[in-house]
């Protein structure tokens, strides 16, 4: 039997999910892909709010309709050398003067740089896992994600795809000088980088922004003051947590159980 | 490519005159359409050389000079050139070419870009679909039109787009009149402006200029 036992109940957990989200502040990451004639490289950031919990025990706290608002800033780099190409030599003969030919005119394409930024919001559920443990002197009771969800990304992916098409088509029409070379290059960017990409590339981002999520529900100093002195003969009593462990139990409700052994 | 104006010349354009008098033309390329006042202008490193007095030899011979820009001055490769009379001297701007020049004879009436007269040539590739309506910068009634079609993406339409690319239309100009007045061409192609006999004239797109079109 433990030395003190704590339960709250579901919407008492929503409290300090609530609570966790707004500690937790902003998590990020970092990455980079590639295909085709597109390098890219990206950095995101995501804050979470909202979500209501549920709690199946024995360690599994469920979040529904969590909101992940996310923002994301890319760097693409549109390689355009496989548009390189000669205007060939033209000749006309023209009275008076006679036969004239222009030279071959070859125009070499560059690498374009196309920043672009991003930011959206998603809503997404899954369980999480609690996890008690002594971290640096402070007992903390989490709650980590068991797995990343799916999530559908399909309106995200559209938007951000339409916004990576008119990013490059406005740089690439600063560089490429034909109307028809514009559309072939914008051709050969949709193929290697459509929706399929963008729905991956959204994936890869969230993973690793959601990956590994964990929300901080409680945190006590493992040795702390518990009753305070009250003069020389009257010392502060101070308690010493030996182990922490807590777990849903389900008593007819479900309730978040806190156990604690203790030394005084 | 660039826009449609001989008097601002970039990749894709070339201008060319055919010499028909022997001596040494010295010539500037110059950023400025307007010919430099006489104290301005410094000693000439540029010059065509047209050898030789007995008239002009049967066989006319093109010779090109490459123009280059590096670190904002223009270069021409070669800048002395000799030739003989008859032949055709295209000048052609590179790709590092990033603000239009005119090249002119210094001597203020054998040659110049920016004002065409007899045994000129101005060259243009059309880079843009659309209609392109041109005319004389100078104020003549000189003026025409360039139909710019697209070609289709299918890959037998894109094979005889490569192939036409190679096939040049010339516009004829005479006095203020151009023949044909309105040409038709695909994206890529390259319209030749012969200059048969004008006063001074210039090629550009009406929509370079401040003025309203004039009815043709």
């Amino acid at each position: 039997m433990p030395d003190i036992l704590a339960a709250i109940d579901e919407t008492a957990a929503n409290a300090l999910l609530h609570d966790a989200e707004s500690a937790l502040g902003k998590s990020g990451a970092s990455g980079g892909t590639g295909s085709g004639p597109i390098v890219l490289t990206w950095s995101a950031s995501a804050s979470f709010a909202g979500g209501t919990t549920a709690f199946t025990p024995p360690k599994i706290i469920a979040i529904d309709n969590c909101e992940a608002n996310y923002a994301l800033g890319l760097d693409l780099g549109v390689d355009l050398s496989f548009l390189d190409f000669c205007l060939p030599s033209v000749c006309v003969s023209i009275p008076c003067i006679g036969e004239v030919c222009t030279p071959e005119i070859c125009i070499a394409f560059p690498t374009i740089p196309v920043p672009l930024s991003f930011s959206s919001a998603l809503v997404f559920s899954a369980d999480f896992e609690l996890d008690a443990s002594l971290v640096g002197g402070d007992w903390e009771i989490d709650i980590v994600i068991v797995s990343v969800p799916t999530l559908d990304l399909g309106a995200d992916a559209t938007l951000l795809l339409e916004a990576i098409i008119a990013a490059i088509e406005a740089a690439l029409a600063l560089v490429v000088p034909f109307g028809s070379l514009l559309a072939t290059a914008l051709g050969a960017i949709a193929v290697a980088f459509g929706i399929a990409e963008v729905e991956g590339l959204l994936g890869d981002v969230l993973t690793a922004l959601i990956s590994g999520l964990r929300f901080n529900l409680y945190k006590q100093p493992q040795h702390f003051e518990a009753i305070p002195g009250a003069g020389p003969l009257d010392p502060p009593v101070f308690v010493n947590i030996l182990n922490l462990g807590a777990e849903v139990q389900d008593a007819g409700k479900p309730e978040l159980v806190v156990s604690a052994d203790i030394q005084g | 490519m660039s826009s449609l104006d001989s008097r601002f010349l970039h990749v894709g354009d070339c201008y060319g005159h055919r010499f028909t008098r022997a001596g040494t033309i010295p010539y500037e390329l110059s950023r400025s359409p307007l010919p430099p006042v006489a104290s301005s202008r410094r000693e000439p490193a540029l010059a065509i050389t047209v050898a030789g007095s007995s008239g002009e030899h049967p066989g006319m011979r093109q010779h090109k000079v490459a123009v280059r820009e590096l670190d904002g001055a223009l270069l021409a490769e070669p800048a002395q050139l000799e030739i003989a009379v008859g032949d055709a001297v295209l000048w052609v701007p590179d790709k590092t070419v990033e603000i239009g020049f005119c090249v002119r004879a210094l001597d203020g009436e054998t040659f110049d870009s920016a004002s065409l007269t007899r045994n000129s040539l101005y060259t243009h590739a059309f880079g843009l679909a659309g209609r392109h309506r041109w005319r004389d910068a100078h104020g003549s009634a000189l003026c025409g039109e360039v139909l710019v079609t697209m070609p289709k993406r299918t890959p037998e339409e894109r094979g005889q787009w490569l192939e036409a690319l190679s096939k040049g239309t010339v516009v004829h100009v005479g006095d203020e009149h151009a023949t044909p007045a309105v040409v038709e061409i695909m994206v890529g192609q390259t319209v030749f402006w012969a200059i048969e006999k004008a006063p001074g004239v210039s090629i550009t797109d009406v929509t370079l200029l401040g003025k309203p079109d004039k009815p043709s």
